[in-house]
């Protein structure tokens, strides 16, 4: 059979599959697929029976890198609620006296430091995982070791950086 | 969407513990993921004791000696036993990788061995790959041409051969895309890093004349964009590839395209 016939029948039997198996799941041929009850319709639930799920979050080793992602995604919705407690301090200045002095007392209380406190170390951890994700996205610094490096510099950065705040500025 | 537990029939009870083998001294522990599709039982994890002086060196010989020797009902998937046809991918020790070319030297004392994380089981160790294989399908892993056929072959400079280096040589088995927790939680609609990273084998492809639709196709907020650099699958690849590096020059030249 000549070389460019192989090639010809190669390409329709991989055609073919992809017809018989991605075409029946929506979203890959649409590029759509917001609908939550379309997509039901269109995952591959045909014949799994009552297929169990394998363990996933409780039986992965956590790594570096996975640990950083998660803990970028933690300070910056944790940062999203000190600032809204900032603007109620704000809020309280302008509602009347006792109402500040009510919000003052629990914010500089010392409960309000340590909210304070862990969330400049959240600013500062954001930050510096903001730049690595920045310095990700020009395609630099993706290898491995480099990654993890990076990983630990935003870690022992954002300590340091916390420290210097708190005891030089 | 993010479910943190597992569904009512995927929660893990108590196994058996199964005899150890006699006059062994030199034993190890093998606990072991287990689901039928028969009984109607929920998965449990079993435990096993191997004899260490008999056994080969890696984790698949474990399983192979375990599967002769003390149970043979327990199945798993395996053919080349040597880290070409990626068929025994699970996870071992909390990392996916390959049965076969992890050694038994490599890990905690007590192997734990689970099916490839957030898949539905077929039985014991064996995931569900179709939707896995189906969107690997759905990039089209194949040269997309336009200009007439050449005489001979589609001709590649040296250098252009190189830009395939380390994209080529996947071999689908899965540890990647089951170790992403994007995948997890969106991986009905997110492409996952091995079908990118094939992706990325065509966009670079000198021959392949199809780039500008291949990036059309993965501009999405889900296919693509769900990657979040987290990067377990580059940690966990069998093989030393680097998915999270071909995701992130996916969205580069999507990037470049418009600037």
């Amino acid at each position: 059979m000549p070389k460019r016939q192989i090639r010809a029948d190669f390409a329709l039997a991989a055609r073919d599959f992809a017809a018989e198996h991605y075409m029946e799941y929506g979203p890959y041929r649409t590029g759509s697929g917001t609908d939550s009850n379309e997509r039901a319709k269109t995952m591959p639930d045909v014949n799994r029976g009552n297929r169990p799920l394998s363990p996933h979050l409780t039986i992965y080793r956590p790594q570096l890198t996975s640990m950083t992602s998660i803990l970028t995604r933690l300070t910056g919705n944790a940062l999203l609620l000190v600032a809204l407690m900032i603007v109620w301090w704000f809020l309280a200045a302008s509602i009347g006296p006792e109402y500040f002095a009510f919000a003052d007392w629990l914010i500089t209380s010392w409960f309000g430091d340590l909210v304070m406190t862990l969330s400049l170390w959240a600013l500062w951890y954001h930050s510096l995982a903001g730049l690595r994700h920045l310095y990700w996205d020009t395609g630099r610094g993706l290898e491995l070791e480099t990654a993890e490096t990076l990983g630990w510099a935003v870690i022992a950065g954002s300590f340091v950086l916390t420290l210097v705040t708190l005891f030089f500025v | 969407m993010v479910q943190l537990t597992l569904p009512k029939n995927s929660r893990i009870k108590t196994g058996r513990t199964w005899p150890k083998p006699a006059g062994a001294t030199n034993l190890r522990k093998f606990r072991i993921y287990r689901w039928s599709p028969e009984d109607g039982e929920n998965p449990r994890v079993d435990t096993y004791f191997v004899d260490m002086d008999s056994c080969g060196p890696m984790i698949l010989d474990a399983l192979i000696k375990i599967k002769n020797e003390i149970d043979p009902t327990l199945a798993f998937r395996r053919s080349c036993r040597e880290g070409i046809c990626g068929s025994c991918a699970m996870n071992i020790d909390g990392v996916n990788t390959l049965a076969c070319t992890r050694g038994l030297d490599e890990v905690a004392s007590e192997v734990r061995v689970y099916p490839l994380p957030h898949m539905p089981v077929v039985r014991d160790l064996i995931p569900d790959l179709t939707h896995f294989y189906a969107q690997h399908a759905s990039i089209k892993p194949w040269l997309e041409t336009k200009t007439n056929e050449p005489q001979k072959e589609w001709r590649q400079s040296i250098e252009d051969r190189k830009k395939l280096d380390g994209l080529y040589e996947c071999i689908m088995c899965a540890s990647c895309s089951t170790a992403c927790p994007s995948y997890w939680w969106n991986g009905d609609r997110y492409l996952g890093p091995a079908a990118l990273l094939h992706a990325q084998r065509w966009i670079v492809d000198s021959r392949d004349e199809a780039t500008g639709e291949r990036l059309d196709d993965l501009e999405d907020p889900f296919k693509l964009y769900r990657c979040h650099t987290i990067m377990n699958c580059t940690k966990t690849c069998p093989k030393g590839l680097n998915p999270a590096k071909a995701i992130a020059e996916i969205k580069k030249a999507l990037v470049e395209r418009i600037v």
